[in-house]
């Protein structure tokens, strides 16, 4: 099904309540009685046609609205980007990693040496999760939002005409693939070859964490190069264009 | 890497302290295969034709004639454990007995007296069934997880850069694990390489 802006909020969640965390990153607090997505979102300040089309291509793979979302203004998109970042690196990392350190804390067996090696590896998952992060923050974000401000104000300069030429969006399509790798080995060692923990339903938290942090770090991506990437790559096309026939 | 599980019998009072020590154990990673009895002298007749390694004996199961039965057991085998079970101030004369576990204390004490009554256990006998790996993707593995390259791989065992490529898909295929980190934490929990060998 493909939610509407006509819809009860609270219908959204029952229908599916891993869109609870959308909400979060949109700043809408629960509490919304019989209010309609149209009625919450407006009252918080947000885009409804935004959150609707991020929400329909979370809830639903096979419904993914690039021309919608192309729609929108690229600096809606890059706040949402941003706010989902600090969502991974300031909550749910910090989260798992408190998890594990407690499974540490409590093993009395000789199964402590193993948490710590996959405490190390955690560690080391979350530093180049945070130098990917860090990358599309301090990088490709404002690159992407100097494209859309020459785009909006229909001028290019040389400077920026240079840059698209050094680095074009389609190169940052592919730095994805390793981090979620770490991801997938993680929970398969968990899962397969670590020895039986005493503490099973500490254990299922953190592997439940897991699936959900690998989901959510793949619809992402999925926003990201399906939607911002095309978006870019044809704004950047453009610009030299013009760029080029005014030289010429 | 099929290895033998661990034989342990149990002659305890009651099915409650029986599941609670059977879970306990099996939480500190042993795996093993139980045998239960009523009364210690189903156990003699049980010891005749089998040779378990451990022997859990509750304190009210033992009497001075039984005892004496059982001490025949002692230092017979190096591999044979006998182990008093029993409530708080469990004495501990008879020389039988390698070790008591005392009931009584809260659980952490309790998985801390199971782990010490197992530590002669080889890690090996703790973990992991049959992996599926062949051998030499078991030599490969090492390599990979002591930080060795493929190149390194193919010079060391006489091999392909080819054959080596080939045997990380098919180890990474079969373990469903892909990074050099994950192989690397899988070989120290498989006893492949020693954790003091790679920087962990």
């Amino acid at each position: 099904m493909q939610f509407t802006r006509d819809i009860k909020m609270a219908d959204v969640i029952h229908i599916n309540y891993m869109l609870l965390t959308i909400l979060k990153r949109f700043n809408i607090p629960l509490g919304f009685g019989d209010k309609t997505i149209e009625k919450v979102c407006r009252s918080h300040d947000v885009n409804t046609d935004f959150f609707l089309e991020i929400i329909n291509s979370f809830h639903d793979k096979s419904y993914f609205p690039e021309q919608n979302l192309k729609a929108f203004s690229l600096e809606l998109i890059v706040k949402y980007l941003r706010n989902t970042h600090d969502y991974y690196m300031l909550e749910k990392i910090p989260e798992i990693e408190g998890y594990i350190e407690e499974l540490i804390q409590n093993c009395v067996t000789e199964n402590k040496p193993n948490l710590s090696m996959l405490k190390k590896f955690f560690t080391d998952y979350k530093q180049e999760l945070n130098e990917h992060i860090k990358k599309e923050d301090e990088m490709v974000l404002p690159y992407v939002l100097e494209i859309d401000k020459a785009y909006k104000n229909n001028t290019i300069d040389k400077p920026l005409y240079d840059k698209i030429k050094n680095y074009s969006i389609n190169d940052y399509e592919d730095e994805h693939e390793n981090v979620e790798d770490k991801l997938f080995d993680l929970k398969n060692i968990i899962i397969k070859y670590l020895p039986p923990l005493q503490n099973k339903n500490l254990c299922n938290t953190i592997l439940i964490e897991l699936f959900l942090l690998e989901r959510d770090l793949n619809d992402h991506s999925r926003i990201e190069d399906t939607v911002l990437v095309p978006k870019v790559d044809q704004m950047e096309q453009e610009l030299t264009k013009m760029y080029e026939s005014d030289q010429g | 890497m099929i290895r033998d599980k661990l034989h342990i019998v149990l002659v305890l009072p009651n099915i409650m302290e029986s599941i609670a020590i059977k879970k306990l154990i099996t939480d500190c990673g042993i795996i093993a295969g139980f045998s239960e009895f009523p009364d210690i002298h189903q156990l003699i007749h049980y010891l005749s034709n089998h040779s378990p390694q451990y022997i859990f004996i509750h304190q009210s199961k033992i009497t001075p004639e039984n005892l004496d039965n059982l001490n025949m057991y002692n230092g017979k085998s190096e591999s044979l454990c006998f182990i008093k079970v029993g409530e708080s101030q469990i004495n501990h004369t008879e020389k039988l007995f390698r070790h008591v576990l005392d009931t009584q204390k809260n659980e952490n004490e309790i998985m801390k007296q199971i782990v010490h009554i197992f530590e002669p256990v080889q890690p090996a006998t703790r973990l992991i069934e049959a992996t599926g790996l062949s051998q030499r993707e078991i030599d490969i593995l090492k390599q990979v997880a002591l930080g060795m390259t493929n190149k390194e791989i193919s010079e060391h065992l006489h091999i392909s850069m080819h054959t080596v490529i080939t045997h990380r898909k098919n180890i990474t295929a079969k373990l469903g694990i892909k990074t050099i980190a994950g192989l690397t934490i899988y070989a120290v929990l498989n006893n492949i390489i020693n954790p003091e060998d790679v920087e962990m």
